[in-house]
Protein backbone atom coordinates (compact mmCIF):
# COMPACT_ATOMS: atom_id res chain seq x y z
CA UNK A 1 0.00 0.00 0.00
CA UNK A 2 1.36 3.57 -0.52
CA UNK A 3 0.01 6.83 0.77
CA UNK A 4 -2.11 7.43 -1.78
CA UNK A 5 -5.65 7.93 -0.39
CA UNK A 6 -8.38 7.48 -2.28
CA UNK A 7 -11.89 7.74 -1.37
CA UNK A 8 -14.15 6.07 -3.92
CA UNK A 9 -17.60 6.69 -2.45
CA UNK A 10 -19.21 5.80 -6.38
CA UNK A 11 -19.80 2.31 -4.59
CA UNK A 12 -21.14 3.30 -1.10
CA UNK A 13 -24.77 3.37 -0.49
CA UNK A 14 -26.07 6.76 -0.67
CA UNK A 15 -26.99 7.06 3.39
CA UNK A 16 -23.47 6.03 4.26
CA UNK A 17 -21.36 8.17 1.44
CA UNK A 18 -20.95 11.18 3.82
CA UNK A 19 -20.32 9.96 6.99
CA UNK A 20 -17.75 7.99 5.58
CA UNK A 21 -16.26 11.54 3.74
CA UNK A 22 -16.28 12.53 7.52
CA UNK A 23 -14.60 9.79 9.11
CA UNK A 24 -12.26 10.12 6.70
CA UNK A 25 -11.84 13.98 7.19
CA UNK A 26 -11.70 13.49 10.37
CA UNK A 27 -8.78 10.84 10.16
CA UNK A 28 -6.44 13.76 9.09
CA UNK A 29 -3.15 15.39 10.47
CA UNK A 30 -3.25 19.03 9.51
CA UNK A 31 -1.44 19.16 6.01
CA UNK A 32 -3.26 15.95 4.97
CA UNK A 33 -5.63 14.89 2.28
CA UNK A 34 -7.39 12.59 0.66
CA UNK A 35 -9.18 12.57 -3.10
CA UNK A 36 -12.88 12.23 -3.37
CA UNK A 37 -14.43 10.48 -5.98
CA UNK A 38 -17.83 10.55 -7.33
CA UNK A 39 -19.99 10.24 -10.40
CA UNK A 40 -21.74 13.92 -9.97
CA UNK A 41 -20.36 17.02 -8.68
CA UNK A 42 -20.51 16.83 -4.45
CA UNK A 43 -21.68 20.72 -4.38
CA UNK A 44 -23.92 19.24 -1.22
CA UNK A 45 -20.76 18.02 0.34
CA UNK A 46 -18.80 21.14 0.24
CA UNK A 47 -21.91 22.99 1.74
CA UNK A 48 -22.08 20.47 4.52
CA UNK A 49 -18.34 20.76 5.18
CA UNK A 50 -18.70 24.77 5.12
CA UNK A 51 -21.17 24.63 7.71
CA UNK A 52 -19.60 21.98 9.91
CA UNK A 53 -15.91 22.24 9.29
CA UNK A 54 -15.72 26.55 8.45
CA UNK A 55 -11.93 27.42 7.62
CA UNK A 56 -10.78 23.91 8.67
CA UNK A 57 -10.77 22.51 4.98
CA UNK A 58 -9.14 22.75 1.56
CA UNK A 59 -11.36 22.25 -1.55
CA UNK A 60 -9.70 21.58 -5.01
CA UNK A 61 -10.97 20.60 -8.24
CA UNK A 62 -8.82 17.89 -9.62
CA UNK A 63 -11.20 16.64 -12.31
CA UNK A 64 -15.19 18.23 -13.09
CA UNK A 65 -17.12 15.13 -15.22
CA UNK A 66 -18.79 14.51 -17.11
CA UNK A 67 -18.17 10.94 -16.11
CA UNK A 68 -16.20 11.47 -12.69
CA UNK A 69 -15.70 14.59 -10.14
CA UNK A 70 -12.26 13.95 -8.53
CA UNK A 71 -12.14 16.77 -5.28
CA UNK A 72 -8.74 16.93 -2.81
CA UNK A 73 -10.07 17.64 0.12
CA UNK A 74 -7.33 18.66 2.96
CA UNK A 75 -6.99 19.23 6.59
CA UNK A 76 -5.93 22.54 7.19
CA UNK A 77 -4.19 24.38 10.85
CA UNK A 78 -6.59 25.60 13.52
CA UNK B 1 -7.34 3.09 -5.27
CA UNK B 2 -8.97 1.84 -8.60
CA UNK B 3 -12.44 1.38 -9.26
CA UNK B 4 -13.16 -1.39 -11.69
CA UNK B 5 -15.70 -3.94 -13.20
CA UNK B 6 -16.10 -7.80 -12.79
CA UNK B 7 -16.48 -9.67 -16.43
CA UNK B 8 -19.44 -11.50 -14.20
CA UNK B 9 -21.35 -8.15 -14.38
CA UNK B 10 -22.06 -8.58 -18.20
CA UNK B 11 -21.22 -12.41 -19.06
CA UNK B 12 -21.66 -11.84 -22.63
CA UNK B 13 -19.90 -8.75 -23.38
CA UNK B 14 -16.99 -8.88 -25.72
CA UNK B 15 -14.05 -7.15 -24.43
CA UNK B 16 -14.94 -3.75 -26.55
CA UNK B 17 -18.43 -3.80 -25.09
CA UNK B 18 -16.57 -3.95 -21.48
CA UNK B 19 -14.53 -1.47 -21.97
CA UNK B 20 -17.46 0.95 -23.06
CA UNK B 21 -18.90 0.20 -20.19
CA UNK B 22 -15.93 1.50 -18.54
CA UNK B 23 -15.51 4.01 -20.28
CA UNK B 24 -19.46 4.84 -19.20
CA UNK B 25 -19.42 4.40 -16.03
CA UNK B 26 -16.06 5.90 -15.46
CA UNK B 27 -14.06 2.95 -14.04
CA UNK B 28 -10.63 2.29 -14.45
CA UNK B 29 -10.08 -1.18 -14.47
CA UNK B 30 -11.24 -4.60 -15.75
CA UNK B 31 -11.50 -8.01 -13.52
CA UNK B 32 -11.71 -10.79 -16.42
CA UNK B 33 -13.35 -14.16 -15.34
CA UNK B 34 -12.22 -17.11 -17.17
CA UNK B 35 -15.21 -18.45 -19.14
CA UNK B 36 -16.65 -15.52 -19.85
CA UNK B 37 -17.61 -14.19 -23.21
CA UNK B 38 -14.62 -11.38 -22.94
CA UNK B 39 -12.85 -13.43 -26.06
CA UNK B 40 -9.16 -12.80 -24.05
CA UNK B 41 -8.27 -16.95 -24.11
CA UNK B 42 -4.86 -16.03 -26.01
CA UNK B 43 -3.70 -16.73 -29.55
CA UNK B 44 -5.13 -20.05 -30.23
CA UNK B 45 -9.01 -19.20 -29.30
CA UNK B 46 -9.71 -15.19 -29.47
CA UNK B 47 -7.65 -12.05 -28.41
CA UNK B 48 -4.25 -12.54 -26.92
CA UNK B 49 -3.70 -11.23 -22.78
CA UNK B 50 -1.03 -8.76 -24.54
CA UNK B 51 -3.15 -7.36 -27.26
CA UNK B 52 -6.42 -7.50 -24.55
CA UNK B 53 -4.06 -5.19 -21.88
CA UNK B 54 -3.02 -3.17 -25.28
CA UNK B 55 -6.65 -2.68 -26.37
CA UNK B 56 -7.41 -1.99 -22.97
CA UNK B 57 -4.77 0.46 -21.72
CA UNK B 58 -5.69 2.37 -24.64
CA UNK B 59 -8.94 3.20 -23.59
CA UNK B 60 -7.90 4.00 -20.24
CA UNK B 61 -8.12 0.59 -18.72
CA UNK B 62 -6.06 -1.49 -16.76
CA UNK B 63 -6.68 -5.71 -17.25
CA UNK B 64 -6.46 -6.02 -13.73
CA UNK B 65 -6.80 -9.69 -12.74
CA UNK B 66 -7.70 -13.19 -14.62
CA UNK B 67 -10.23 -14.85 -12.32
CA UNK B 68 -9.84 -18.68 -12.60
CA UNK B 69 -12.62 -20.86 -10.03
CA UNK B 70 -10.89 -23.94 -10.21
CA UNK B 71 -7.94 -26.07 -10.94
CA UNK B 72 -9.02 -26.05 -14.72
CA UNK B 73 -9.44 -22.44 -15.23
CA UNK B 74 -6.07 -21.80 -13.72
CA UNK B 75 -3.79 -23.37 -16.09
CA UNK B 76 -6.35 -21.66 -18.91
CA UNK B 77 -5.53 -18.49 -17.45
CA UNK B 78 -1.83 -18.76 -16.65
CA UNK B 79 -0.05 -18.01 -19.86
CA UNK B 80 -3.30 -15.58 -20.94
CA UNK B 81 -2.66 -13.54 -17.72
CA UNK B 82 1.17 -13.81 -18.46
CA UNK B 83 1.02 -12.16 -21.14
CA UNK B 84 -1.86 -9.38 -20.12
CA UNK B 85 0.52 -8.43 -17.13
CA UNK B 86 -2.42 -9.23 -14.52
CA UNK B 87 -2.65 -11.75 -11.90
CA UNK B 88 -4.82 -14.98 -11.68
CA UNK B 89 -7.14 -14.80 -8.91
CA UNK B 90 -7.48 -18.11 -7.50
CA UNK B 91 -10.78 -19.11 -5.49
CA UNK B 92 -12.94 -22.19 -5.49
CA UNK B 93 -11.94 -25.47 -4.59
CA UNK B 94 -12.03 -27.20 -1.60
CA UNK B 95 -9.67 -26.07 0.92
CA UNK B 96 -7.45 -22.82 1.40
CA UNK B 97 -4.58 -25.03 1.38
CA UNK B 98 -5.11 -26.20 -2.05
CA UNK B 99 -6.08 -22.69 -3.34
CA UNK B 100 -2.26 -22.12 -2.02
CA UNK B 101 -0.90 -25.26 -3.86
CA UNK B 102 -2.72 -23.91 -7.03
CA UNK B 103 -1.83 -20.18 -7.00
CA UNK B 104 2.10 -21.76 -7.08
CA UNK B 105 1.17 -23.83 -10.32
CA UNK B 106 0.14 -20.51 -11.60
CA UNK B 107 3.16 -18.89 -9.98
CA UNK B 108 5.58 -21.62 -11.52
CA UNK B 109 4.04 -21.10 -15.35
CA UNK B 110 5.38 -17.47 -15.22
CA UNK B 111 1.91 -15.59 -14.20
CA UNK B 112 1.33 -13.73 -11.17
CA UNK B 113 -1.06 -14.81 -8.38
CA UNK B 114 -2.99 -14.14 -5.81
CA UNK B 115 -4.90 -16.38 -3.04
CA UNK B 116 -9.02 -15.57 -2.91
CA UNK B 117 -10.40 -14.77 0.48
CA UNK B 118 -13.85 -15.26 0.75
CA UNK B 119 -16.12 -13.43 2.76
CA UNK B 120 -15.70 -13.26 6.32
CA UNK B 121 -13.16 -16.13 5.85
CA UNK B 122 -11.60 -16.99 9.17
CA UNK B 123 -8.37 -16.23 10.67
CA UNK B 124 -7.44 -19.28 10.39
CA UNK B 125 -7.81 -19.70 6.51
CA UNK B 126 -6.23 -16.43 5.96
CA UNK B 127 -3.24 -17.69 7.72
CA UNK B 128 -2.59 -20.23 5.43
CA UNK B 129 -3.54 -17.97 2.37
CA UNK B 130 -0.43 -15.97 4.07
CA UNK B 131 2.10 -19.13 3.60
CA UNK B 132 1.40 -18.05 0.47
CA UNK B 133 3.78 -15.45 -0.19
CA UNK B 134 1.72 -13.85 -2.66
CA UNK B 135 -1.00 -11.39 -3.44
CA UNK B 136 -4.21 -11.90 -1.79
CA UNK B 137 -7.54 -10.88 -3.11
CA UNK B 138 -10.74 -10.55 -0.95
CA UNK B 139 -14.45 -11.10 -2.00
CA UNK B 140 -16.31 -8.92 0.11
CA UNK B 141 -19.84 -10.46 0.42
CA UNK B 142 -21.94 -7.36 1.37
CA UNK B 143 -25.91 -9.28 1.35
CA UNK B 144 -23.83 -12.15 3.35
CA UNK B 145 -22.81 -10.02 6.61
CA UNK B 146 -21.22 -7.14 8.20
CA UNK B 147 -18.23 -5.56 6.74
CA UNK B 148 -16.97 -3.65 8.62
CA UNK B 149 -15.71 -5.93 10.90
CA UNK B 150 -14.56 -8.22 8.55
CA UNK B 151 -12.68 -5.66 7.28
CA UNK B 152 -10.85 -4.69 10.52
CA UNK B 153 -9.70 -7.49 10.89
CA UNK B 154 -8.35 -8.77 7.41
CA UNK B 155 -6.65 -5.50 6.79
CA UNK B 156 -4.99 -5.31 9.74
CA UNK B 157 -4.07 -9.37 9.18
CA UNK B 158 -3.48 -9.32 5.13
CA UNK B 159 -1.25 -5.75 5.71
CA UNK B 160 -0.13 -4.53 2.21
CA UNK B 161 -0.42 -7.71 0.95
CA UNK B 162 -4.28 -7.68 -0.03
CA UNK B 163 -4.40 -6.29 -3.85
CA UNK B 164 -7.38 -6.71 -5.04
CA UNK B 165 -11.18 -6.44 -3.64
CA UNK B 166 -14.48 -7.67 -5.52
CA UNK B 167 -17.28 -6.25 -3.79
CA UNK B 168 -20.54 -8.78 -4.44
CA UNK B 169 -23.00 -6.49 -4.35
CA UNK B 170 -21.94 -3.24 -5.33
CA UNK B 171 -22.98 -1.11 -8.33
CA UNK B 172 -26.97 -0.83 -8.81
CA UNK B 173 -27.10 -3.26 -5.75
CA UNK B 174 -25.32 -0.56 -3.48
CA UNK B 175 -28.96 1.24 -2.31
CA UNK B 176 -29.72 -2.01 -0.79
CA UNK B 177 -26.59 -2.37 0.92
CA UNK B 178 -27.49 0.56 3.82
CA UNK B 179 -25.46 -0.54 7.29
CA UNK B 180 -23.67 -3.28 5.69
CA UNK B 181 -20.48 -1.40 6.08
CA UNK B 182 -19.27 -0.46 2.91
CA UNK B 183 -18.75 3.22 3.76
CA UNK B 184 -16.50 1.79 6.27
CA UNK B 185 -15.15 -0.45 4.03
CA UNK B 186 -13.91 2.28 1.92
CA UNK B 187 -12.66 4.68 4.61
CA UNK B 188 -10.36 1.86 5.99
CA UNK B 189 -9.01 1.21 2.33
CA UNK B 190 -8.61 5.37 1.87
CA UNK B 191 -7.00 6.01 5.44
CA UNK B 192 -4.49 3.20 4.81
CA UNK B 193 -3.80 4.32 1.25
CA UNK B 194 -4.57 1.25 -0.51
CA UNK B 195 -3.62 1.46 -4.15
CA UNK B 196 -4.80 -2.15 -5.66
CA UNK B 197 -8.14 -2.63 -6.87
CA UNK B 198 -12.01 -2.28 -5.89
CA UNK B 199 -13.90 -4.47 -8.13
CA UNK B 200 -17.70 -3.94 -8.61
CA UNK B 201 -19.45 -7.29 -9.29
CA UNK B 202 -23.05 -9.07 -8.76
CA UNK B 203 -23.69 -10.70 -5.72
CA UNK B 204 -26.40 -13.06 -7.97
CA UNK B 205 -27.83 -13.80 -11.21
CA UNK B 206 -30.88 -12.55 -9.69
CA UNK B 207 -30.06 -8.58 -10.17
CA UNK B 208 -29.47 -9.14 -14.02
CA UNK B 209 -32.27 -7.12 -15.08
CA UNK B 210 -30.89 -4.39 -12.81
CA UNK B 211 -27.15 -4.63 -13.30
CA UNK B 212 -28.08 -4.43 -17.36
CA UNK B 213 -30.11 -1.22 -16.70
CA UNK B 214 -27.05 -0.02 -14.99
CA UNK B 215 -24.52 -0.77 -17.43
CA UNK B 216 -26.62 0.97 -20.01
CA UNK B 217 -27.44 -2.60 -21.77
CA UNK B 218 -31.14 -1.94 -21.91
CA UNK B 219 -33.25 0.65 -22.87
CA UNK B 220 -36.34 -0.28 -20.54
CA UNK B 221 -37.11 -3.05 -17.67
CA UNK B 222 -38.80 -5.30 -20.73
CA UNK B 223 -42.27 -4.70 -19.05
CA UNK B 224 -43.38 -2.48 -22.06
CA UNK B 225 -43.27 0.50 -20.21
CA UNK B 226 -40.64 2.39 -22.41
CA UNK B 227 -43.37 1.88 -25.41
CA UNK B 228 -46.27 2.30 -24.00
CA UNK B 229 -49.39 4.88 -24.98
CA UNK B 230 -49.94 7.04 -22.46
CA UNK B 231 -53.55 7.97 -24.14
CA UNK B 232 -54.67 4.62 -23.31
CA UNK B 233 -55.10 5.60 -19.61
CA UNK B 234 -56.70 8.56 -18.54
CA UNK B 235 -56.49 9.98 -14.59
CA UNK B 236 -58.88 12.81 -15.52
CA UNK B 237 -61.92 10.50 -16.12
CA UNK B 238 -64.32 10.25 -12.74
CA UNK B 239 -63.24 7.58 -10.62
CA UNK B 240 -65.92 4.45 -10.28
CA UNK B 241 -67.13 2.27 -7.77
CA UNK B 242 -65.01 4.39 -5.61
CA UNK B 243 -66.96 5.70 -2.31
CA UNK B 244 -69.63 4.99 -3.83
CA UNK B 245 -71.40 4.54 -0.40
CA UNK B 246 -74.52 2.88 0.02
Amino acid sequence: MTNARILDVRVIPPREKHPAIFQTFGALEEGESFVLVNDHDPKPLRYQFDYEHTGQFGWEYLEEGPTVWRVEISRKGA
Amino acid sequence: MRLGLSSAAAPDAGLDELLAICARRGLAALDLCVGDAHGVEGPMYGLSGAAAAERARGAGVLVSAFRSGGEGQDLRAAPVAAAAGAPVLVGGGPSMAARVRRAHAVAARGAGAAVVLDGEVSTADLEVALTADLELAWDVDVPGGSVGGAAERIMRIAGGRLRHIRILGGGPEASMQEGQGVGELMSRLALAGYDGTVILAPSSSRYRVAWQHWLGRRGGWGCGSKSADPSLVSLDGPLLGVGGGA
